[in-house]
């Protein structure tokens, strides 16, 4: 049993302390029930031995043997979990969390109901002995503790009066080491205070004394069906979505942990919390939260309260929403994934980056028809200038979330439509060359459309600003997953070809395109040469040129083709 | 532009961990051109697998196929190239594939058989157990509903070591072969300790909890069959990606035991937004009939009628 405890319950002998205390503790409750009286908790430690007296209910002598075949009954970590569902269960539990520390456990205890002090001592080695005793003085009980050998620091003075204000601090009931007094035992969120800022203040240093940051803002949490209290203090700095924050949980106001992930959505991880329950379950170890219904349903609720400072945020402090937003939008964003009114937050108050600039969802829906967007930063650093000239909106899907979130405009306004800004798209809003240029182009179109044939690119000529930009390399992605299909079923063997055959139903797809800008000056001096080598290694110039810039990859060939075309220039350039 | 193999790694890593399924399929299509172009073929080989994963979650399963045949071909070019942890994770995941080929009208079930053969051999030949090539082929037979092909399949898959223990996908085999059959009672069975929590899985036993609903509910055991219904929202709430189906068996037994209203609220709009790109014809179909189902019973039902699945009679 003691190998259980130690090795596969706990996950450190520090518990111990958390156990005697909740013993006190659950007997003072058990002797208010039947009584009024000053409750106290004592800690002595001296001689190297550690003694905690209480003066709760007690135990009778046939109390102590049931309390004995109660811990004898069982070896499985989830009996010991029932087994605390009462009082003897849990008492005789916390007993045996101290034969991780100790030798010798010794208790002596007086009953409230009557009859005389009763004293049991257990070994380490399992034995034990049941006793008479000298009458204690005050009804109560103490257990008292001889270290095993190289454990005594855990029963130092100096260990045992942090571990007790560490787990004990809100207790409502008085801990002295000493006769000094460890523990505030009140909830600092429930404590009365001289005025709302005087909370806030408090509530401010709480966080700073226990999380280490000053909050942003404290939201009050309150789910009854839990019996939870307490505060979510909002983190003032970027927190890492993909780490958990960790939350400080209270049972029935003792330290349950201080790092318990569970407890709210995965989304808020903006925020650390402190709570205190009196209905959620406690694993067996009491190191962490059981999973089950009713820790859905509190997670939900909390999730929801926090959802609501944010609402209610936007229409009370706006300037305050905007200042939390530039911190935790990440936060927000995944929420706004699946929530219509963190949807509506995000609409309404993130700047999105546009082609237009930073604007809000709304604010580019007023100014543009459609919601286009790119799907990386690069593609939008690429397309955004050209696409902003012709006219066509832009939003940077690159940044996490967004582009859930644009699609998801649709349940806001049903009339907006949003779609991927498709390269061969944007071709379509360029301005044609009339008749005239269009002969004029025809020998550097047919040249180049030659010089780029093995590259499986067609090559045509626009009008589109900026007129600073020559030619653009537009591909679409379908473009690429049919190159993908081609490749697969030439390289098939058996019945993969078949089989990727019938898949493959894709007519004649979009092949990749350079686009000659017609307002570029370049491409106008391009126009007039007559040379059709030169009008080659001009085009394929400018074909790597759109490659470099669109941060498209290089494989051998075009790398083949851009020094050929360099060194062709070169060439024509120097008098032989 | 021409990225090192190194950076194209990092890449690699950084467009697996985007959250935006579109926005990593276009990450990971431009790792795999750029290291075509760059002629990393086994960088290559890992985007091609990490960005066929990305379309089937993505809701794109064909376009997964000509990824797989060409890691395939590259694997037959370079066998001895190939570790055995690589080669059994390719072999696994073309098993994994397989089966939904066979969802597809395009191929016929003479062609599926053909890839199966060649699945079953490429196992035969590296001397794995028969068992990942038999679950797949009983998975098609059921598909089709072919039971008598169905059984001999599943005793086959039996005969080579059976459902792996703590593996819910092959206890979801068990327990769903039993449910198409109309074996409830049977299916009921099986499934009491895991939804009664004694028995677990390394993952959430959603897909048995959605899969009893229905046999739960003609049973008349409401209670368990509420608990089951909480219990596969909040495992499907979380990050991990489960197939229409499994929603589309929330929606069917809100719409038919009373919960309607409820049925509209667990992702109904969300997965709607997705669901004209999803091609993957029997997820479609099945998905498409329960939302069928619940909007028939939407019509004309008050709201805030509540049924088994509501916490009043839970």
């Amino acid at each position: 049993m003691v190998d259980l405890l130690s090795h596969h319950l706990y996950a450190s002998p520090r518990v111990y302390v958390r156990e005697l205390l909740q013993n006190a503790v659950d007997a003072i409750s058990a002797r208010r029930l039947i009584e009024e009286f000053s409750p106290k908790v004592t800690i002595d430690t001296g001689d190297g031995t550690l003694a905690i007296s209480d003066n709760g209910i007690g135990l009778t002598e046939p109390e102590v043997h049931e309390l004995l075949a109660t811990i004898g009954r069982s070896s499985k970590q989830d009996d010991l979990g029932f087994a605390r569902r009462e009082f003897l269960g849990q008492f005789g539990i916390g007993l045996l969390s101290c034969f991780m520390v100790a030798d010798q456990v010794r208790v002596l205890t007086r009953s409230a109901r009557g009859g005389s002090t009763v004293q049991w001592t257990g070994f380490g080695d399992g034995r034990y002995q049941v006793a008479p005793a000298p009458q204690r003085a005050e009804v109560g009980t103490t257990v008292s503790l001889v270290p095993r050998a190289g454990m005594e620091n855990w029963l130092s003075q100096e260990a045992v009066a942090n571990l007790a204000a560490w787990f004990g601090d809100l207790l409502p009931v008085p801990i002295e080491i000493g006769g000094r007094r460890i523990n505030s035992g009140v909830l600092p969120w429930r404590r009365q205070y001289a005025s709302p800022e005087e909370r806030v203040r408090a509530l401010s240093r709480y966080a700073e004394q226990t999380f280490g940051f000053t909050p942003l803002d404290a939201i009050d949490l309150y789910v009854p069906e839990a019996g939870l209290s307490g505060v979510a203090f909002v983190l003032p700095v970027a927190a890492n979505p993909g780490a958990s924050a960790g939350h400080r949980v209270y049972l029935r106001q003792m330290l349950l942990a201080d790092s318990v992930e569970s407890l709210l959505p995965d989304w808020a991880f903006f925020v650390h919390c402190v709570v205190d329950t009196s209905e959620l379950r406690p694993t067996a170890s009491r190191e962490a939260l059981y999973e089950d219904d009713l820790l859905a349903d509190t997670q939900r609720a909390l999730g929801t309260q926090i959802k609501d400072w944010m609402v209610e945020l936007a229409a009370t402090r706006p300037d305050r929403l905007e200042q939390f937003l530039s911190i935790h939008h990440l936060g927000v964003k995944a929420v706004a994934t699946h929530d219509l009114e963190m949807l509506r937050i995000v609409d309404h108050w993130w700047p999105m980056e546009t082609s237009a600039g930073p604007l809000t969802l709304a604010a580019f829906r007023r100014r543009f028809q459609n919601v286009r967007y790119t799907l990386t930063t690069d593609e939008f650093r690429e397309l955004a200038g050209v696409a902003s000239a012709q006219g066509i909106g832009v939003i940077n899907g690159g940044y996490a979330y967004d582009v859930e979130i644009m699609q998801r405009l649709v349940l806001l306004d049903p009339t907006v439509t949003v779609s991927q800004l498709e390269p061969a798209d944007l071709a379509t809003r360029f301005e044609l060359p009339d008749p005239i240029t269009e002969r004029c182009l025809a020998p550097l179109l047919e040249a180049g459309s030659a010089a780029l044939e093995q590259m499986g690119a067609d090559v045509l000529a626009r009008g589109f600003d900026p007129p600073s930009v020559p030619a653009l390399y537009l591909v679409n992605r379908a473009a690429l997953q049919a190159e993908e299909m081609q490749d697969a079923r030439a390289s098939a063997t058996g019945v993969w070809g078949d089989v990727l055959g019938a898949f493959d139903q894709s007519d004649e797809p979009d092949r990749p395109q350079l686009i000659l800008n017609l307002r570029s000056p370049v491409v106008r001096r391009m126009s007039e040469l007559t040379d059709p080598d030169l009008a080659a290694l001009s085009v394929q110039s400018l074909y790597g040129q759109a490659l470099l810039q669109g941060h498209h990859p290089l494989g051998p060939d075009h790398s083949a083709l851009l020094n050929r075309a360099f060194i062709g220039l070169l060439d024509w350039a120097m008098p032989s | 532009m021409s990225l090192s193999e190194q950076e194209l790694g990092r890449e690699l890593v950084r467009a697996a961990e985007l959250d935006n399924r579109e926005a990593q399929q276009a990450a990971l299509e431009n790792v795999v051109v750029h290291a075509d172009a760059g002629g990393h073929r086994r960088l290559a080989f890992h985007a091609r697998r990490t960005l066929a994963d990305a379309y089937t979650v993505g809701r794109q399963w064909d376009k997964a196929y000509p990824l797989l045949s060409r890691c395939l071909s590259e694997y037959d070019r370079d066998v001895s190239g190939y570790g055995p942890e690589e080669e059994y994770g390719l072999l696994e995941w073309f098993a994994f594939l397989a089966p939904t080929m066979a969802e597809f009208p395009e191929i016929s079930l003479d062609q599926v058989d053909a890839i199966f053969n060649d699945l079953e051999q490429r196992f035969r030949t590296a001397g794995h157990n028969l068992r990942t090539v038999y679950a797949a082929r009983r998975w098609v037979a059921q598909l089709i509903c072919d039971w008598d092909q169905e059984q001999r399949w599943y005793q086959q898959w039996l005969a080579a070591g059976g459902p792996r223990p703590g593996n819910v996908w092959d206890f979801e085999a068990e327990i769903e072969r039993l449910v198409r059959r109309g074996d409830d009672a049977q299916a009921r069975q099986l499934a009491a300790p895991v939804l009664d929590g004694q028995r677990s899985f390394s993952e959430p036993p959603v897909p048995i909890q959605c899969l009893m609903l229905l046999p739960l509910a003609r049973a008349g055991q409401f209670g368990q069959a509420a608990r089951a219904y909480r219990g596969a929202r909040r495992g499907m709430s979380g990050k991990r990606p489960y197939r229409y189906e499994y929603g589309g068996m929330l929606h069917e037994f809100c719409a038919l035991t009373g919960n309607e209203w409820l049925g509209k609220e667990v992702g109904l709009s969300g997965r709607l937004l997705g669901f004209d790109t999803l091609n993957r014809p029997n997820g479609k179909m099945e998905y498409a009939t329960s939302v069928a189902v619940l909007c028939r019973e939407l019509v004309g039902v008050r709201p805030g009628r509540q049924g088994p699945a509501g916490r009043e009679q839970a």
